[in-house]
């Protein structure tokens, strides 16, 4: 109703005013970026084929996402951003077009037994090993979110998706941020020709999500010369082709192994070092060709200036490791749904039901829509939060990041189990690629990410943020009696309402889709101080609602990015870009209706909504360790 | 007296109690339930004054006729009852006589009447075999002793079937209509000598000894006025016996309690009270236990070990055999619980500090004890606690971004409490020192840091093996150590000698 309504009274010649608007506001951020110079041209000399250096970096602005939970709202952020010149984005463009037209031919099959030696070498050529790597150490030093187009093109094989994720990033960052000049240069231009393979070495048998417990030991020699490293670590990305680990282990100053100061640092150890072994992890269902390795390393001796940072940083390398790499996958995932859409398509377009065509039909009309909506969404997202990324000088994006990675991750997982029943059958056949895709994404979610604690972790980060916004008045809230004014003006004077009047700020045909977020902003940040008010500073144990309140702040943040970029490619006039503004109205409707659901949930509280009952079933069942009901037929006497 | 016979009735008459104002308002209370005193004394009487005459039939037609016929006071067949049986003539009298009838003829008896009824009260309510036993000895023909003497008191096998077959004799028996609620609480306070006492159908067997249709109220007052008192007492001491001893009833038993006392018995009451509470109870354990309990005492350790362990989910069960130990003098088994909780604590302890091993204390399982041992440390002195404001929103711990472990004071868990810190607990087969010993180095074998920390045995007398150190002398290091365990004088156990 409401989408017809909304099209109904669309009218077009309203286009041309808002988007006038639009271009003065894009031409006044322009102007603003031309009056701070370009970088200077030191490194041109380097290379040949460089491209123009990227538009200098926006002082600091306040995190987007994690304000949304006390109800602010950055405006900058409904603009969907440009981050490059016009003229580093044509020649990239130019640069990645083989690229792209190389990765698209690739067969997957060929993939089965690891990366075939002859696209390693193709990717060397195109110099892709070193996207991530300034042009100082011979990488070609892409932006963020011109690095997601390429690893979106190596996603159609998952495989070499994930190969590249794990060779350009968690290490690179390292690299780059923690190394020394020497470390840069002795390691950093060999990773950025191809000769090397860097990975990290995190995980062990026994870590948990925050993997601080580690069981690795590094213990200085006498001489202080040497660093001999024990332990095991598992799961190591790329661990079978990889040269260079970046091992995770306690440095050892004293102590014993139980209680010792934490002094968790990084270590560079190269592949062929007396000692070290890699085996390789049982096989996996999906991914075939993405091999993890077991590293096993028994007295193995590195040269002191090895560790990477300083003894005790560990901890925070792997803090960051965990919040700023997540959304990356994202990339992958968009591109394995495009995969199964044109497969479906392909395959449904002759395809008959009673008396008409199957694609005729309600229901797969639904679920096409579906699939486009999510890839949309997804797509809107990722680039949004890289975009931030590389538009603004250090920007706090870990809440977007985490959001990002959960939609991106949830979404495709939902969307597979709805859309897979439209190839019937030959779902389950092994000829067909659906399969392969369902074993592909099931191994990339479940190795590589836990859901839950994402949801978890960036439910926390808002929580947080809306502790220290209104601590004082949440103090006030959790103890009536001692504030009992405070209560009084609270409950008869306060007037919960919000209006961003975002509709300003877009096209005239999304002013029906410009409310939805008033409302939704409204919800969240009310819940989130509805949870706070009830639970104080114990939220952190209440998963479900953590849960909830990133669910919430997900969708609302998609929104955003959707109804943003559908704005800016109605006003450039992007091809298809008035279907655009159609699937927007769909998927804001979508959004805010599981958005009043979870703040429905929520305002429930966990009695009513059954958190509380859960609790109380799993004690029993942990109690007797296996399903403890009767059967339904069992008597009694 | 008056009193008593008046609540007595009220008991069965409030159920309901339109009925009771029914009664009450034409003051018939006295009468009647004087009369139905009397009856029973009289038919008590009757049956060891002429058995072989009075025959079942004739005290059905009785019971039929009894009231509402009688109440007409016109049938001259009716008159010949009257004349025969005592009972019916006093119900029959006009109320005033009744109740001369009562005091005069019955003055004597009327004592031991008060008495019995007594009896009765306390009999339903509390202790119903102690104080009525010897009563019913008293009351119990030759007859039935015998059967009771011969069959259960002398009886070899005292099995299920020789119990059984007690019951045949008497149902065999000509005069078994006689003294049946005696038989019953006879038979009763043997079965669980001859361990029948948890077994249904026995006890249906024991119900069935009543006869069938012959109790069955017929009209209004019969059921008003308890029909057939003493049985149904019988009946129902029977079926409290059985819940004492958890069995539950099953639908045949209603049946057959529906054929002998009708829809509107007590004893169908009590049954229909037990089939609402038993089964609810029934499952209600968090412990099951098989039944029947197994007699093996390993098999009861383990359940006992399981039981204790449980606070914490994770802990595991571990059967060891001490012959596998070397330097064992006991060879027996031990079960031993562990969580790894509990081995996590283990390893955090202060090696200098010593640990005990305490014992033996009781657990039951179901009805059998067990001995069991514990591996305890003092607590903490000074332990600290997680101190928190719940209310200061501003502090929000996110754990997944915290680069420290060690500034976060963690609650204790369940094996910290207050009176010591509990490492393990076992069951030994012999709860001997020396098994407890064996029971140490089974643990080393996972825990090597026991081998660091010095262990004390304080164990509370251990009878048997005292006497045997008593008697062999104390000879060697190890065994004077075992003597001063005992002894309640601590002493460490070191390193090496574990």
């Amino acid at each position: 109703m409401l989408v017809l309504r909304a099209l109904s009274k669309r009218q077009l010649s309203n286009v041309k005013n808002s988007a006038a608007c639009y271009q003065a506001r894009k031409l006044t951020a322009q102007t603003n970026a031309k009056t701070a110079e370009p970088k200077s041209d030191l490194t041109k000399d380097f290379q040949t084929s460089k491209l123009p250096a990227a538009l200098p970096k926006k002082p600091k602005r306040e995190p987007f996402a994690k304000n949304l939970f006390i109800g602010e709202f950055d405006y900058n952020f409904l603009t969907y951003p440009e981050p490059q010149h016009v003229d580093r984005y044509n020649e990239f463009e130019e640069l990645f077009s083989p690229i792209r037209a190389y990765l698209e031919s690739l067969n997957p099959e060929e993939f089965e037994d690891g990366i075939p030696p002859h696209v390693l070498q193709k990717l060397r050529e195109f110099k892709i090993f070193g996207a991530r790597i300034s042009e100082d150490y011979q990488g070609i030093n892409l932006l963020d979110s011109e690095y997601i187009k390429v690893l979106e093109a190596a996603g159609k094989v998952p495989t070499l998706g994930i190969f590249l994720l794990k060779q350009g990033v968690p290490a690179i960052n390292l690299f780059n941020k923690y190394g020394t000049v020497e470390q840069k240069f002795k390691y950093l231009p060999k990773i950025a020709t191809g000769q090397v393979i860097p990975t990290i070495a995190v995980t062990e048998k026994n870590s948990g999500p925050a993997a601080k417990h580690f069981m690795t030991t590094a213990s200085l020699t006498l001489d202080d010369k040497q660093w001999v490293l024990d332990g095991e670590k598992t799961f190591v990305a790329n661990g079978l082709v990889a040269d260079v680990f970046i091992v995770f282990a306690h440095a050892f100053q004293g102590g014993t192994m139980e209680k010792r100061p934490e002094t968790i640092s990084a270590f560079i150890v190269d592949k062929n070092t007396k000692g070290v072994q890699v085996v390789p992890d049982s096989e996996t269902v999906g991914l075939k060709g993405y091999t993890t390795g077991k590293l096993i390393m028994k007295n193995v001796h590195i040269p002191s200036e090895n560790i990477l940072g300083e003894v005790g940083n560990g901890a925070q390398q792997l803090v960051e490791n965990f919040s700023e790499n997540r959304h990356y996958i994202g990339a992958i995932m968009i591109a394995i749904l495009k995969d199964l859409l044109n497969k479906l398509t392909e395959d449904n377009i002759h395809r008959k039901h009673f008396n008409c065509m199957f694609y005729e039909t309600e229901s797969a009309q639904y679920v096409f829509t579906k699939l486009m909506g999510a890839i949309y969404a997804m797509e809107s997202v990722l680039y949004l939060t890289t975009s931030l990324q590389d538009m603004y000088e250090n920007p706090d994006v870990i809440l977007e990041m985490a959001v990002t990675e959960k939609f991106c991750v949830q979404e495709c997982l939902n969307l597979l189990q709805e859309s897979l029943w439209l190839a019937g059958p030959k779902a389950t056949l092994l000829i067909h690629p659906y399969e392969r895709i369902l074993r592909d994404v099931y191994s990339l979610t479940y190795s590589e990410i836990s859901l839950i604690d994402t949801n978890i972790y960036s439910g926390l980060l808002g929580v947080q943020n809306c502790g220290k916004a209104y601590a004082e008045g949440i103090k006030k809230a959790r103890n009536p009696l001692l504030f009992p004014v405070d209560m009084i003006k609270k409950h008869f004077f306060d007037t919960n309402h919000l209006n961003l009047h975002l509709e300003e700020y877009l096209h005239p045909s999304l002013q029906e889709c410009a409310d939805f977020c008033d409302r939704c902003i409204l919800k969240l940040q009310e819940c989130t101080q509805e949870i706070l008010i009830r639970h104080g500073t114990e939220v952190g144990k209440k998963h479900m609602d953590m849960q909830r309140l990133s669910d919430m702040v997900s969708q609302i943040y998609a929104y955003v990015a959707v109804v943003g970029r559908a704005s800016r490619s109605y006003c450039i006039g992007n091809r298809n870009s008035d279907a655009e503004i159609k699937l927007c109205m769909v998927l804001a409707y979508r959004m805010q209706q599981r958005v009043f659901q979870l703040a429905e949930d929520i305002k429930n509280s966990e009695f009513s909504n059954g958190d509380h009952l859960s609790r109380e079933l799993s004690k029993i069942h942990f109690e007797q360790k296996k399903y403890i009901f009767e059967n339904p037929l069992q008597r009694n006497y | 007296m008056f009193s008593k016979i008046i609540t007595h009735s009220f008991r069965f008459l409030n159920r309901e109690s339109l009925e009771f104002r029914l009664v009450s308002k034409y003051n018939t209370r006295y009468i009647s339930c004087s009369a139905i005193q009397f009856s029973h004394k009289q038919k008590e009487k009757g049956y060891e004054d002429d058995v072989k005459n009075q025959t079942e039939n004739e005290i059905t037609n009785a019971k039929e006729i009894n009231e509402p016929v009688v109440n007409d006071d016109t049938s001259k067949e009716i008159q010949k009852h009257i004349n025969k049986n005592q009972q019916l003539r006093i119900i029959d009298r006009p109320r005033f006589v009744g109740k001369k009838i009562i005091k005069s003829e019955k003055e004597d008896k009327q004592k031991e009447d008060d008495t019995e009824w007594y009896q009765y009260d306390e009999e339903h309510e509390k202790e119903p075999e102690e104080k009525s036993d010897e009563e019913k000895d008293k009351q119990m023909s030759k007859y039935t002793q015998d059967i009771i003497t011969n069959s259960l008191v002398k009886a070899k096998n005292k099995n299920k079937e020789a119990f059984l077959e007690c019951i045949r004799m008497y149902e065999r028996s000509s005069g078994k209509k006689r003294e049946r609620v005696a038989f019953v609480y006879g038979a009763m306070k043997y079965m669980k000598e001859f361990g029948v006492h948890k077994d249904l159908s026995v006890y249906k067997k024991l119900i069935e000894v009543f006869p069938k249709e012959t109790m069955v109220p017929t009209n209004y007052f019969q059921t008003l006025f308890m029909h057939y008192p003493r049985e149904q007492y019988c009946c129902i001491s029977l079926l409290e016996q059985m819940e004492d001893n958890g069995v539950i009833p099953d639908p045949e038993t209603e049946t057959i309690l529906l054929n002998i006392f009708g829809q509107n018995g007590i004893p169908l009451e009590k049954f229909w009270k037990m089939m609402y509470w038993m089964p609810k109870f029934r499952n209600l354990n968090p412990w099951p236990v098989p039944k029947p309990l197994p007699n093996d005492p390993l098999e009861l350790a383990k359940l006992a070990m399981i039981k204790i362990s449980s606070v914490d989910v994770e802990s595991s069960i571990s059967v060891h055999q001490t012959e596998d130990i070397e330097d064992s003098i006991d060879k027996t088994w031990v079960v031993s619980a562990m969580a790894p909780k509990q081995k996590e604590l283990l390893l955090k302890h202060d090696k200098n500090t010593p640990i005990y091993v305490e014992g033996p204390f009781k657990i039951y399982v179901a009805t059998e004890s067990v001995d069991y041992f514990i591996l305890r440390a003092e607590p903490l002195k000074n332990r600290k606690f997680p101190e928190m404001n719940t209310d200061d929103v501003d502090k929000i711990p996110n754990p997944y971004l915290d680069t420290h472990t060690t500034e976060v004071i963690l609650p204790p868990s369940v094996h910290e409490q207050f009176d010591g810190t509990f490492f393990a607990v076992c069951a030994t087969g012999m709860s001997t020192k020396d098994s407890l010993l064996s029971w140490i180095r089974c643990l080393q074998k996972d825990n090597p840091i026991l081998g660091d920390i010095p262990i004390i045995f304080t164990l509370r007398n251990v009878v048997s093996e005292k006497k045997n150190l008593i008697d062999g002398g104390i000879k060697s290091e190890e065994s004077r150590k075992l003597a001063s365990g005992l002894e309640n004088v601590n002493e460490s156990v070191t390193d090496k000698e574990c």
